[in-house]
This record gives structure tokens, C-alpha cells and sequence, in this order.
């Protein structure tokens, strides 16, 4: 699992400390993967700036992705445990 | 006998008070349970409930006191429900983004230690990329 924001990695350090998370948060403070993922939201961090939508990829050892979801609005987010489903599902 | 409790006319500061605390616990208490927080239905009740009482308030006394405790509780409701409404699900278009069947585009990145990671550096495997949007 690879998370992805436009935090600096010392937010994420300080997140993943916080939280005990043990994958890699990846900072993408040059708003680079945000954009060739197509996923930018222009101005969306206060006082400019792009931030990513919420996303989620799952992407197969091929390459490919074998399934996504956007969400239409950013307060309903996917449950983790929707996540776990999805994953038991692709086997 | 209490005359001056009895003159207070309650319902015009209850309601403003409602309505923002309807408020603060969404962002507080209700963004930490999915279930509140997708739907935010009990903090809109809340909110329309508070402005409705502040409603309530200026009929039983049409004076300054009454106005503001509307003025208050109407334009935080109507920014709240704006907020639930409409702002939250102002998004760019999702056809930018991969599509399913897709190649995914490389990400090359440094982790929160400043390490570099990529794809690459899970082939063989799965990789369950999640975007979010960052504490800033």
C-alpha cells in the first residue's frame, strides 16, 4: 500500500508516528503524481494550491489497474472496510 | 416571583446556540464516525432545528435580541448545509484520472523518512495506491 498527499514528508512522519501507520506516505509537494494521475483539485488547499481528490487504485503487478474509486464528495469517503472487501474479493 | 427569567425569551439565544454547536461537533465529533459523517444528518437536524427555534424566538418577541439570534443561527445554517451540499462535492471531473484496464502512471516519490519509492519498487505485487488530501 502506497499512500499519496501534498504534505511534506515531516507532516507525513509526524501523521504516521501519530497513527503508528506503517506503509509509505509519499510526498508530493510539487503537486507531479497529483497531475499526471489526473487528479488535481485546483485551489483546493486554502490560500492556492493543488491538493489530490480522494482516490483509490488497485494496481495489479502488471501495471494495470484492475480497479478505482473517486469519490463525488470528499466528506463520503470509501470505509476502510470496503477497501479490505474489494481486496478479499480480487483474491 | 422571577420576572426577569420569566421576560427572557430563550428560544432566540437557544436557537443560535444549537445551531453552532451543530456545527463545531461536525467537525469535532461527526468527520470521526463514517456513519455520521457521510449522511451528517444529526448535525443538520440540529442546525435546522436551532434556526427554526431562533424563528420560534422572533415570534414570541419581535425585538434586536431576536433578530441577531436569527441573523446568527440563519446564516450559519445556510453556510453549513451550503458546505454539505455543495461545497464538499465540488470535485474536478473523475475522466482525468485512469480509467480500470489503464496503465498506471508512475508515481516517484519520497516517503515520509525521504526515501525515493516508485511502482518499481513493487513489481511483483499488488499496490493499493490511495490519494488523499493532505493535513497541509
Amino acid at each position: 500500500m502506497l499512500a499519496v498527499s501534498v504534505d511534506t514528508n515531516e507532516e507525513s512522519a509526524r501523521l504516521a508516528e501519530g497513527l503508528g501507520l506503517q506503509f509509505p506516505i509519499l510526498s508530493d509537494v510539487q503537486e507531479e503524481a497529483i497531475r499526471t494521475w489526473g487528479l488535481a483539485h485546483e485551489n483546493g488547499k486554502p490560500g492556492g494550491g493543488a491538493i489530490s481528490r480522494p482516490a483509490i487504485f488497485l494496481v495489479e503487478p502488471d501495471g494495470t489497474i484492475s480497479w478505482r474509486r473517486l469519490t463525488d464528495d470528499y466528506r463520503a469517503r470509501l470505509r476502510p472496510e470496503d477497501v479490505l472487501e474489494v481486496l478479499r474479493s480480487a483474491g | 416571583m422571577n420576572v426577569s427569567r420569566k421576560n427572557f425569551n430563550h428560544p432566540a439565544w437557544l436557537g443560535p446556540l444549537i445551531v453552532l454547536i451543530g456545527v463545531v461537533t461536525y467537525f469535532t465529533v461527526a468527520v470521526r464516525i463514517p456513519d455520521l459523517r457521510d449522511s451528517a444528518i444529526v448535525n443538520l437536524v440540529m442546525v435546522l432545528g436551532g434556526a427554526a427555534i431562533a424563528v420560534w424566538g422572533l415570534f414570541r418577541r419581535r425585538n434586536w435580541k431576536s433578530w441577531i439570534g436569527l441573523g446568527v443561527a440563519g446564516s450559519f445554517s445556510l453556510l453549513f448545509c451550503w458546505y454539505i451540499f455543495v461545497y464538499s462535492s465540488q470535485l474536478p471531473s473523475p475522466d482525468t484520472a485512469p480509467a480500470v484496464g489503464a496503465v498506471a502512471p508512475p508515481i516517484e516519490l519520497p516517503d515520509q523518512s525521504g526515501r525515493m519509492l516508485s511502482l518499481e519498487n513493487f513489481s511483483g505485487q499488488r499496490v493499493l495506491v490511495v490519494f488523499y488530501r493532505g493535513y497541509w
